[in-house]
């Protein structure tokens, strides 16, 4: 496994641990309120606390595995693979974005405008990771 | 899922008959990494042009000896 698909699981791992606190944390303050709540500015923080934490930690133990791997400049596969997986995750942020702003036209709440675009951009980098890890493994 | 490029290759064939040379050692005189190597063997992967070319020149031997066509 190359060091770019080790960092591509430790990334998807830290973007569900941290996307998932985030949105249980967003879940709560909605069924407090009753309705659709503000940004959660103190979890978002947390939420990217979260993602460097991991972040480090697992590259570190990635790198310590095999430091030559690590250290190796990327090839021309490695481009290939990151090149495609970023213009399907960039395609579909753009949807999501889309999505967001139709969904805004019916129903004109910043809050959830802001929370569906939050989403968008954590399943585009999740999508991105993923599709890194797809084309290493079936091949480009 | 990925579609398996239509290229097939000797290139195990060819490091082993160079007195076992090893995936890493090929991967050095090319330019790539020791995955990507592994990765044009299973025949996940074409390489460059110019990688290509490398390995034939690696292997002392022309393009059409370590590549060949398998699609229509």
């Amino acid at each position: 496994m190359t060091f770019q698909e080790k960092s591509a699981w430790v990334m998807i791992l830290a973007l569900i641990v941290s996307g998932a606190f985030y949105g249980l944390s967003i879940y709560g303050a909605a069924v407090a309120l009753a309705d659709i709540p503000p940004p959660n500015g103190v979890g978002m923080s947390i939420a990217v606390v979260i993602i460097v934490a991991i972040a480090i930690f697992g590259h570190a133990v990635a790198a310590i595995g095999n430091p030559a791997d690590a250290n190796a400049p990327e090839d021309e596969r490695d481009r290939i693979v990151v090149r495609r997986a970023g213009n399907l995750s960039g395609a579909l942020l753009g949807v999501c974005c889309i999505l967001s702003i139709m969904a805004y036209a019916v129903i004109p709440h910043g809050h959830m405008l802001f929370h569906a675009i939050v989403f968008g951009l954590v399943l585009s980098q999740v999508a991105e990771y993923g599709l890194t890890i797809w084309y290493y493994r079936r091949g480009v | 899922m990925a579609k398996r490029p239509p290229i097939t290759n000797r290139v195990k064939e060819l490091r082993e008959a160079k007195d076992q040379m090893s995936q890493s050692a090929l991967a050095k005189e090319i330019g790539v990494t020791r995955q990507t190597v592994i990765a044009i063997e299973q025949g996940k992967y074409s390489p460059s042009l110019e990688s290509a070319f490398r390995i034939a020149r690696v292997f002392g031997v022309g393009l059409e000896d370590v590549f060949g066509w398998d699609g229509d």
